[in-house]
Formats: C-alpha cells, structure tokens, sequence
C-alpha cells in the first residue's frame, strides 16, 4: 500500500535542475552492458566518467528549444576495469556502453 | 479477474454505430499511448467521457492546477480511442479491459483495435520496426484487411494483447492485436510511428507521421515518468526481451 500514500510528479515540468535519464544495466558474459536514453544529446555534449563501481554520465541538450541537463550515476553491480569501458551514441540519442569486468587478478605463486 | 462492477463510463456524446475502437495503454515502450496521442491530435479527436474506478490507482492528472482524468475516451467520425495516461496494475487492467468491451459490445463496433510494444533486444540497430497483427477471428480479419503488418501465423501468444483478444472473442466482438517491435524501457516514437503507417489505410487518412517522429526527443523526454512508472507496475516477463510470440 506504500503507493497510495505515496506523492507522484510525473512529467518533466515537476523536475528542477538535471534530469536523470531512464537506463537500463545487463549483466552479460564478460561485464556489463548499459543503455541510456538521451533525447537531444549529440556527442559533443556529453561527459562519460568510469571508475571500479560506477559510471557517471552527464550531458547537456535543447529539447523543444528549452535546455535540459542530464545526469545519472549508475553503480555497476560487479566492479569493472574503467580502463576499458567503450561508449557509442547512436543518432536518435541512445548511449551504448560495454563495461568489462575487472579482471580477476590471479597471478601465479611460486611456491619455495 | 473481469469483474466491471465498479467501473464507471462516463460517454458526453452522441453514440456511434459500428466503430472502430483503438485502446492505448501503458507498456513496452509506451508504443500504444504515443501512438493514440497522435492520432487524437492529428485527428482531431474530441474527449468525449472518463472511465474511472475506486479500484484504480489513485492519481490524477494536474494541468495548470486542475485535476484531469487519467483514463480518457476520444471520439471522432466512427472512431474511439480509448487512453489510459496512468500505468495500471493487472487486476485493474483486467478491469478496465472489460469494461470497456463490455461497453463497446453495445455498439456493435466493426473491430476493436490494442496496440502495444514488444520488447526487442536489438531495437537500437533496427530502423524500421516490424509491425505484426494477430485477429482474433476471420471476421476480424476481413474487417481489418487493409491493416498493412505481418501476420502472427503460427504460435503461441500471452501477455496483455492475448488477454485482450481472448476477452474480445468472449463477447463475439472482431479484435486485433497490433505488436510493434519496440524498447522496453524507453519511450519509443517511432515504434508507434510503424503503427501508424500500419492503420492508416484503414482509418482512410494522413496522419503526419513526420511530425512524430520530428517530435520525437519532446516526446521521450515529456514521457519518461510515465515510462518509468510503467516499468515499475508491470509484471518483469512482459518487459524482458524474451519474446510473448512464440512461432
């Protein structure tokens, strides 16, 4: 019943400051996959920070000729090698990231 | 499950005979609402009543400080659509879905018409989405011939739109189903763009498409609350890009 309690602003009108983008985060075989929608978003104006845990996304577009800033820090749900992460935004807005896992960091001991 | 007791109809116009109904509710890349709001806008479709219940969640609409509807009938020459601007739970789904087919069923309506999403893995690489339709009857079928798609020929099919058509055979009223190719968990104008370009031989008019799809950052970025609460109220398999057509 938490919901019927609960205060919903829908529409952007209600937003103050950055818009968090909606995304969407996949665990695949060798790391994690994220989409996130950024209508308006060309790749000049956007930022894409990586780190063990997390991605940071930040990004600036005119929507309807009014600006909107963008931001969203996604935690990964496995850590991830930051050197490694590769992004492409597609035309219509849509940013792809690969985030490999980190590596495991086994290294063979020698044994007197 | 179909209980329609305690939804109430409100209908402010004149009624029309053998109609078309479109019903729009929120799923899968909010395909069907997009779609039917332009269609309202483009058609110039008037509102012409409510559907409301206790049942429903409870959340208005606010434009410039007034309380709307949420659930809205828009009518035209032969035609209603049906949209549900708020995501509904599936027992309230259920309930509206009959309710209206219950009303409907009153007029004999030519076909009744959902159109949804269904989640494709690969939609960022698709430019075109494909369209495909299911009838739920050779009657149907003849009534919604120049609804351009493929057919959903052999399968299985569950889900919201399997609901709709099963509910709609229930009551002896001609129903299809029209399944875009489509996000998830995005807004996804031209998805519904496809549906369009899919019943615009059958509604018998232009529908300016382009406008949609020049409109189409607007669009995900107004609609990304709605998208997001979709996501929260809808059962996870209808979501996941594990197709609900299996053929």
């Amino acid at each position: 019943m938490g919901w019927f309690y609960r205060e919903v602003r829908w529409g952007y009108f209600a937003v103050r400051g950055a818009v968090e983008p909606l995304s969407e985060i996949k665990l695949v075989k060798d790391g994690v996959e994220i989409t996130v929608d950024l209508p308006g978003v060309s790749k000049e104006n956007l930022s894409l920070s990586a780190s063990e845990d997390a991605i940071l996304i930040e990004a600036t577009s005119m929507v309807g000729g009014a600006p909107v800033r963008y931001r969203k820090l996604i935690k990964m749900p496995i850590p991830i090698d930051p050197d490694g992460v590769k992004a492409k935004l597609s035309e219509n807005g849509i940013l792809y990231i690969y985030a490999p896992a980190k590596a495991k960091g086994f290294r063979r001991v020698e044994v007197e | 499950m179909g209980d329609t007791i305690d939804v109430e109809i409100v209908e402010t116009a004149v009624e029309v005979k053998n109609p078309l109904l479109i019903l729009a509710v929120p799923g899968a890349g909010l395909v069907g609402v997009i779609a039917a709001d332009h269609l309202i806008k483009s058609m110039g479709l008037k509102e012409i009543g409510k559907i409301d219940s206790p049942t429903f969640p409870p959340v208005i609409a606010i434009r410039d400080g007034v309380a709307k509807d949420t659930i809205k009938i828009y009518g035209g020459t032969n035609l209603y659509v049906v949209k549900a601007d708020i995501p509904l739970p599936v027992t309230a789904l259920a309930q509206l879905t009959t309710a209206v087919l219950d009303w409907i069923a009153k007029k004999r309506p030519k076909l009744v018409m959902v159109i949804g999403g269904i989640p494709e893995e690969d939609r960022l690489k698709i430019t075109n989405p494909t369209v495909m339709k299911v009838y739920n009857s050779d009657e149907a079928k003849a009534a919604g011939e120049k609804i351009k798609g493929e057919f959903m020929k052999d399968g299985f099919l569950s889900g919201y739109a399997a609901f709709f058509l099963k509910e709609a055979s229930r009551r002896g009223i001609p129903a299809v189903a029209l399944i875009v190719q489509s996000f998830a968990v995005y807004p996804d104008p031209g998805a519904a763009a496809e549906a369009l370009r899919a019943i615009e031989p059958l509604l018998g008019v232009e529908l300016d498409i382009s406008k949609l799809e020049e409109e189409s950052e607007t669009i995900r970025l107004k609609l990304k609350e709605l998208m997001s609460q979709t996501v929260k109220a809808m059962p996870k398999e209808e979501l996941s890009a594990t197709p609900m057509y299996i053929g």
